[in-house]
């Protein structure tokens, strides 16, 4: 305001004019109907170069304005002749040399209408500004939502590269730092699908791009050199030739999570500085997401890695006999718990198999460790299984521990197939004695009893045999199965009784469906309630006679 | 599994091969019933969906109609399980994955994996990568998988609609994770309007339309920011689902209570007896729990009618549920919405005894 | 939402001449085990005049294996120092997972205790043995 009003002065100073409108902060042209400039003011006079009292407005004004006088005075057509004027017009909008202006008409009574010229120029950036920062902030929120909402890799990678060639250029590839020779990338072009894929390339190929994957400031893209770009970082899809680059880091948490080339054609304006700053703030939060999706990709990796030993076991057919497992751990976040099973097969068919089902104090992670150390200590007595409470004794050697009393319970069984039936010797440590389904559906408590193991320095157990006749299942459990609390009225335990009573009705079932049913049952009887791991083993006879494995193209295919 | 393609006399016969072997729990002839199709030249498609799926429905049908045991139904579903493992190391069964990756999963607690199970077959026969998760996959299991290994699809079974508020949980978790769901399975319908409640991407009938539609492509869910259940089912602010499910327990005892106050004979139960009503009236009271869920009184009246004719069929009168709605009604006597469906549901139930002759009104 | 109405596990201390009365009361778990070894171990490093630990039992609602895992590492503690821990008043539940885990005989149980312990470990029953009934209604 204050550069105007001096402009003013000095103009006025320089130009003798009628001084009526001398003071006003606008410029103000005063023009008669028929179109005569009558009056104008310093201000107008320096807008206008051409302007001077008596000169016709058509001469003197771009032609916008002259129409809108012509509007002004004529409306419809027609001279406005007495007609009282209303006291306010609506404003007319254009260019004034490289300017917008409002140009607002207040029309007089003698028939002259005197018109403001109100530069908004500065008012039309601002507004146009703001719009597209609304919409730069809105596709920001939209874009984080989107990245976030996924902590895989190659979705990251691919939102990112659709998002950015929807957004910010015409194509986008997003390439993440080399895994081994290979760079992983996703592209996309014009908001399409992005592709995933890989390449074997030097990064120095591209200006900026190994100094953008090692998290180094960009390269502008006017340094870029479209031309020098390598075919495999142009899309497929791509039409026409590169006009501009800009290469992006993504900035990850600390590390560089990859880079984002953009990518427009020969035609289109090339990037400017605050496209390259938005670019960046689009990058920080791709970037984000990208890294914490790597970092939950490496963590989950080791999680696996680690885990996998602790894992229960798929069990099948072995030597003649089916085995069946089953487990829940407590949590539906975890996959390992407290309680184990195994089955190590017997060198030869003759040979019995060693199954152990067990259940270790404590929950979650600590127990399965401990899970892991027992199980791997069993493993390694396995020549000793002929004698059970050899076998424990030395478990519980190996478990005792002076400052914990952390034990574990488990059941020993020894399986061999003799003809069509199969021998068992059980052994309980401080475990729930095993179940034996007969065909006729009595269901059998093995009466096998002995001392939990890692706790005491001496333990006492007992084995007992006993023969599973064809389509005859031992169910192997864990407490979590009996002390599952629940039932249609709330807070009971689900307990042996009722386990028994389900069992006896899965006399001659498959033992996997045996296993299934106690699940169902037990997880049914639990509804949404809370509950300790479960484990289940069940030891089945298998009611056809034939030997699996050993014999011809149909069975061998069908058994393996 | 719909089984509308026109059984050809050569796979009816298999199909009937297939039923002695399951029911006469002999799982080796089974397997040579369905690999001795194969060596002759069935496809390993149709052995799955024209040979085991439709002999798996019958199973299901024959038990509930009190001709087999749970025994024989469980040793069924085993064996059937068995032979389509066995398939799929079958050279017909053999595919390279030259298409997308897909995860088929079974809603928490979903005990019935065959559909599924089949539905993952019949995609990896067609080109997919599939990762089966099973039976009952805990939804953070399943968002965990989702974020380690990434899936196009995620193809989700439920057969039993009081699943349904999970099954709403998982589909709204998938999709917070930017993967469309194809839902699946008896729970969500005959006609998929249930999948649609839940915002489902898409619901197919069956394994054949469902590997179809996968194959079409479905569209990534753009995750909207705080999207939750109630969006979907505005009618959940009433609380009424919420507090009925939350009183569960209270509403079976309350109920097991009135009927040995009313009923000289329920008086006289064995514990064992007991408990089997209590059971009955807890799948009554979870049934209109998910009708409350869902605002759908078919659910409720559907259950009802279906549990009458199972109560028939294993020689209890069904007349037995009129006393149960009876005592819920003056339970919930202040929720609207319960009140409304416990009386329809008393229509329908009436409607079975009338159809079904004069019985006496005691308690099974 | 994590508030209990009351708390899992409630212990309150007796302290006589050479002994100490240890009443529990609540949940005797994976989340309450901790609490209870400490403050049973205090209570032997407190008087080491104490020849006779008594855990009274009869308030307790639950006993899972970490619970019998402290009942275990409290019991070594008498042990080395030739002081007896007794049960008082065991609940069913706590009898049936000690006399399973084989650790029973570790504890002396009072009176009440020893006359059920007579009654249970009879000769064991000669039907342990179930047969089912067919079910009278859809539950599977």
């Amino acid at each position: 305001m204050a550069r105007q009003k001096e402009q003013i002065d000095s103009r006025t100073q320089q130009l003798p004019q009628s001084d009526r409108w001398g003071s006003a902060p606008y410029a103000v042209i005063v023009v008669d109907r028929t179109g005569t400039v009558v009056d104008l003011n310093p201000a107008a006079t320096a807008l206008l170069e051409d302007a001077a009292q008596g000169g016709a407005l058509s001469e003197t004004v771009p032609p916008w304005l002259a129409r809108a006088h012509q509007e002004t005075t004529h409306p419809t057509g027609r001279p406005l002749g007495d007609h009282p004027l209303p006291a306010a017009r609506p404003a007319f909008r254009g260019r004034i040399g490289a300017r917008n202006f409002e140009a607002h008409p207040v029309p007089h009574q003698d028939g002259d209408v005197a018109w403001w010229l109100v530069d908004d120029t500065g008012r039309l950036l601002v507004e146009e500004e703001l719009a597209s920062e609304r919409e730069r902030t809105a596709f920001l929120a939209e874009a984080s939502n989107v990245l976030l909402a996924s902590l895989n890799t190659d979705r990251c990678m691919q939102v990112t590269a659709q998002l950015a060639s929807q957004h910010l250029a015409e194509a986008a590839v997003v390439i993440m730092p080399a895994a081994g020779r290979q760079l992983p990338m996703a592209y996309a072009v014009g908001g399409g699908a992005a592709v995933r894929g890989t390449v074997t390339a030097d990064p120095v190929q591209v200006p900026g791009l190994s100094e953008a994957l090692q998290g180094f400031p960009p390269v502008p893209s006017r340094w870029i050199d479209p031309a020098a770009l390598p075919d495999w970082l142009i899309p497929e899809g791509f039409t026409g030739t590169v006009g501009s680059a800009a290469v992006t880091p993504l900035p990850g948490h600390g590390v560089p999570a990859g880079v984002l080339v953009l990518l427009r054609s020969t035609g289109t304006t090339e990037f400017n500085e605050s496209e390259e700053v938005f670019a960046r703030l689009f990058a920080a939060r791709a970037g984000a997401a990208l890294s914490a999706a790597r970092l939950y990709a490496e963590q989950s990796d080791i999680t696996r890695t680690l885990m996998r030993d602790l894992l229960p076991p798929r069990l099948d057919r072995v030597n003649g006999v089916e085995f069946a497992g089953g487990y829940q751990p407590a949590a539906a976040r975890d996959r390992v718990g407290g309680d184990f099973y195994d089955v190590h097969p017997g060198s030869t068919p003759d040979d019995p198999s060693l199954a152990v089902l067990g259940d270790v104090c404590g929950k979650g992670l600590d127990a399965a460790v401990l899970t892991g150390k027992i199980r791997n200590t069993l493993q390694a007595l396995t020549p000793m299984a002929g004698d059970h409470e050899r076998m424990l004794r030395l478990l519980n050697g190996a478990l005792l521990n002076s400052h914990h009393t952390r034990f574990a319970t488990l059941v020993l069984a020894s399986v061999r197939r003799k003809e069509n039936r199969v021998r068992l010797r059980l052994t309980s440590a401080g475990h729930p004695a095993p179940l034996v389904i007969r065909n006729d559906g009595r269901v059998e408590e093995i009466e096998t009893r002995g001392t939990l193991v890692g706790a005491l320095p001496h333990i006492e157990v007992r084995t007992v045999e006993t023969d599973l006749r064809p389509g005859e299942t031992c169910l192997l459990y864990t407490d979590g199965v009996t002390e599952a609390r629940g039932g249609p009225l709330g807070d009971e335990l689900y307990g042996e009784e009722r386990l028994m009573r389900a069992l006896g009705e899965c006399a001659g079932m498959p033992g996997t469906a045996v296993v299934e049913r106690v699940q169902m049952l037990a997880s049914q009887w639990l509804h949404d309630g809370r509950h300790d791991d479960m484990a289940l083993v069940a030891i089945t006879a298998p009611l056809t006679t034939h030997l699996s494995a050993v014999d011809g193209h149909t069975r061998g295919r069908y058994t393996a | 599994m719909s089984t509308h393609t026109p059984a050809a006399p050569r796979v009816r016969g298999l199909q009937d091969r297939l039923w002695a072997a399951v029911t006469d729990r002999d799982e080796h002839a089974a397997a040579e019933v369905v690999f001795t199709a194969l060596d002759d030249g069935i496809d390993a498609e149709t052995a799955l969906l024209d040979v085991i799926a439709p002999v798996q429905e019958r199973v299901g049908t024959e038990w509930a109609a009190n001709r087999l045991s749970v025994a024989q139904e469980h040793a069924a579903s085993a064996i059937a399980e068995r032979v389509i493992a066995a398939l799929a190391h079958h050279p017909a069964g053999r595919t390279e994955p030259w298409r997308g990756r897909v995860t088929v999963a079974c809603v928490d607690q979903e005990w019935h994996v065959l559909p599924a199970r089949l539905l993952a077959e019949v995609l990896t026969l067609r080109g997919w990568q599939v990762d089966f998760l099973g039976a009952q996959v805990p939804t953070p299991h399943l968002i965990g998988h989702l974020h380690n290994h990434g899936a196009d699809v995620v193809a989700l079974s439920s057969s039993i609609p009081t699943r349904l508020p999970t099954a709403h949980a998982a589909i709204t978790a998938c999709q917070a994770v930017g993967v469309p769901v194809l839902a699946g399975g008896a729970a969500f319908g005959s006609d998929g309007r249930h999948a649609r409640r839940l915002g489902a991407d898409a619901w197919e009938p069956d394994a054949r339309s469902a590997a179809r539609r996968i194959a079409d492509g479905l569209p990534v869910p753009i995750p909207a920011a705080g999207r939750q259940q109630i969006d979907d089912l505005p009618h959940l602010g009433d609380q009424e689902y919420t507090l009925v499910a939350r009183s569960r327990t209270q509403l079976v005892r309350e109920v097991l209570a009135q009927l040995e106050s009313r009923f000289p004979a329920a008086a006289a139960y064995t514990e064992q007896q007991r408990e089997h009503t209590a059971q009955d009236i807890a799948h009554i009271v979870d049934y209109l729990g998910v009708a409350l869920y869902m605002d759908d009184d078919e659910l409720f009246t559907g259950f009802l009618e279906w549990t009458a004719g199972i109560l028939e069929a294993r020689r209890v009168p069904a007349a037995s549920l009129t006393p149960v709605l009876d005592v819920l009604g003056t339970e919930l006597k202040d929720f609207p919405r319960s009140t409304r469906l416990l009386g329809r549901a008393h229509t329908v139930v009436d409607a079975f005894l009338a159809t079904a002759g004069p019985r006496p009104r005691r308690l099974g | 939402m994590t508030e209990h109405p009351c708390p899992p596990l409630t212990l309150a201390v007796e302290a006589g001449p050479g002994a100490v009365r240890l009443r529990l009361a609540g949940d005797l778990d994976y989340d309450t085990s901790e609490q209870f070894v400490e403050r049973a171990q205090a209570c032997l490093a407190a008087d080491h005049a104490v020849r006779d630990l008594f855990l009274d039992c009869s308030g307790l609602r639950l006993c899972d294996s970490m619970g019998v895992a402290s009942l275990l590492l409290i019991h070594r503690g008498t042990a080395s120092r030739g002081a007896v821990l007794h049960l008082e008043h065991p609940p069913p539940f706590l009898r049936r997972i000690l006399d399973v885990t084989g650790t029973l005989h570790l504890f002396a149980l009072d009176e009440a205790g020893r006359e059920a312990e007579q009654a249970e470990d009879g000769p064991p029953p000669a039907d342990a043995r179930y047969r089912a009934a067919p079910p009278p209604a859809p539950s599977g």
